[in-house]
């Protein structure tokens, strides 16, 4: 049986942890304006301020994604994973998303699938992968691939 | 027993892929584009088609998914196999068709 890691809220948390450390560094500079940055600091620095817009991009994107699956019913979880896509997206990531819903219902599917073309309207470049998860009868555990995340609750999520 | 009822999964594959030929040339008439990636195609999709029949194309490529990644357990079942052809794949037929 898979394990599935309950993380609320990861870009989030990681958006303000990077805004924490900007802060931060800002506040280093002014104090020891001589500081030493290694060659690492640099590099992960420019890789970090690089990241951020399309990290805020992405979560804004997801939450309205979240909002509008929320609303359609018969949908049970949202559960998400980022996959390294190197040169294709300048975020250079994809996230994966897997919608779980009960059993098959053309009805509920399309919904699901038009609101993924919305999201990936409003967040264009960023890239995004799709798929239904049907349960069919089967406990969450036995259908989320591993690596997966939940990305809150659909309906009694608290903030 | 039609190819449905025996190899619904399969009858998925082919809807989706026929699918995709009817997309690949509405695009390359279109806009004379090509894309290498499902990704990069969709977010492309999302925008320049009607939303119900990126809707279609989307359940075509997820039953096609599900049908060649996934467990037999998540393959499609018949009745969807036949939804994917008779709606989806007719949806986007329709469309490629009178674009082009």
């Amino acid at each position: 049986m898979l394990e599935i890691a309950e993380i609320d809220k990861p870009f989030r948390d990681l958006s303000y942890g990077l805004l924490a450390n900007e802060v931060k560094r800002f506040g280093i500079s002014i104090n020891q304006p001589f500081a030493v940055f290694t060659d690492k600091t640099r590099l992960w620095t420019n890789i970090l301020s690089k990241a951020m817009p399309w990290l805020l991009k992405t979560e804004k994107a997801l939450q309205d994604f979240r909002e509008r699956i929320g609303k359609i019913k018969n949908t049970r979880e949202l559960y998400l994973n980022i996959r390294e896509a190197y040169g294709r997206t300048p975020a250079g990531y994809i996230v994966d998303i897997r919608v779980i819903i009960p059993d098959s219902n053309r009805e509920t599917e399309y919904q699901v699938y038009n609101a993924f073309g919305e999201l990936l309207e409003m967040a264009n470049p960023l890239l995004f992968d799709l798929h239904i998860i049907k349960l069919k009868g089967r406990k969450l555990e036995e259908v989320i691939p591993e690596g997966f995340w939940r990305y809150g609750w659909m309906s009694d999520y608290i903030y | 027993m039609s190819i449905l009822d025996k190899c619904p999964d399969w009858a998925s594959v082919v809807a989706f892929y026929s699918a995709l030929h009817f997309m690949e040339a509405f695009l390359k008439k279109q806009y004379n584009i090509d894309f290498q990636h499902h990704e990069e195609r969709h977010t492309f999709l999302s925008h320049t088609i009607p939303r119900t029949v990126f809707s279609a194309y989307y359940r075509l490529y997820d039953l096609g998914f599900t049908s060649r990644y996934k467990s037999t357990s998540d393959a499609p079942t018949s009745e969807e196999a036949d939804s994917a052809i008779h709606f989806d794949l007719k949806e986007v037929e329709n469309f490629a068709i009178s674009i082009m």
